[in-house]
């Protein structure tokens, strides 16, 4: 398997919108950041534990895609 | 709003038992409206409940714990629910504990609009008054 990157959005918990902030500001645990489109403000913790969660759920399903890639091709051989 | 209060009802019990979201659910019933009613000084119903529940049912924010269950019986939060609990949370902790002058501040960011309005009211009259002073 190759080594991949995948990039995941951080996203609003309230409206599910693309979060967009200041780049230039380090956020920390405690902070909140405000949402462009909603304005509400979100959890720092939160939004990491929530994105976290879903970067796990495609790194995962990804995985199960060339794990079944790769027995269809062993089964291939053996044909 | 009654969906937030909802959510933080079920943040509550979670962290005063120790609890993950996984253990605690809970049932839209006449005791989740009285316990909501106290806690947050208002007034709502049994139907304002439900409506809220099925709010945060299609936005993700709870869950059924289980298949088959009924609509609005154990109910859990979800990751984002729980995140959206606890943003308000410290939202409304924030906002508590801000300065009077940052609360002055924000409250005319907040209403500028009226600010400017009441401005240009203030401006007209002055005007009119000024006008039909000059006039003999």
């Amino acid at each position: 398997m190759k080594d991949k990157t995948y990039d995941i959005p951080v996203k609003c918990l309230f409206c599910n919108c693309t979060l967009k902030v200041d780049t230039e500001t380090e956020y920390k645990s405690g902070d909140l950041l405000k949402c462009q489109e909603c304005g509400e403000d979100n959890d720092y913790d939160s939004l990491i534990q929530v994105t976290k969660d879903t970067g796990s759920k495609v790194v995962m399903e990804d995985v199960k895609k060339d794990i079944e890639k790769e027995f269809k091709n062993i089964f291939k051989k053996f044909k | 709003m009654v969906e937030y209060m909802l959510l933080e009802n079920l943040l509550d019990e979670m962290e005063s038992s120790g609890a993950t979201a996984q253990m605690v659910s809970i049932s839209i019933d006449q005791s989740i409206v009285d316990q909501i009613k106290s806690k947050h000084n208002t007034r709502c119903s049994l139907d304002d409940l439900k409506h809220a529940a099925d709010l945060c049912l299609s936005r993700e924010w709870l869950k059924h714990s289980y298949l088959g269950a009924k609509q609005y019986e154990k109910l859990q939060l979800t990751p984002t629910g729980a995140g959206v609990a606890r943003s308000k949370r410290m939202a409304a902790q924030a906002a508590a504990s801000r300065p009077m002058m940052k609360k002055m501040s924000d409250y005319i960011t907040d209403h500028s609009g009226l600010f400017v309005f009441l401005g240009c009211v203030i401006g007209v009259v002055t005007l009119l008054l000024k006008l039909f002073k000059d006039t003999p």
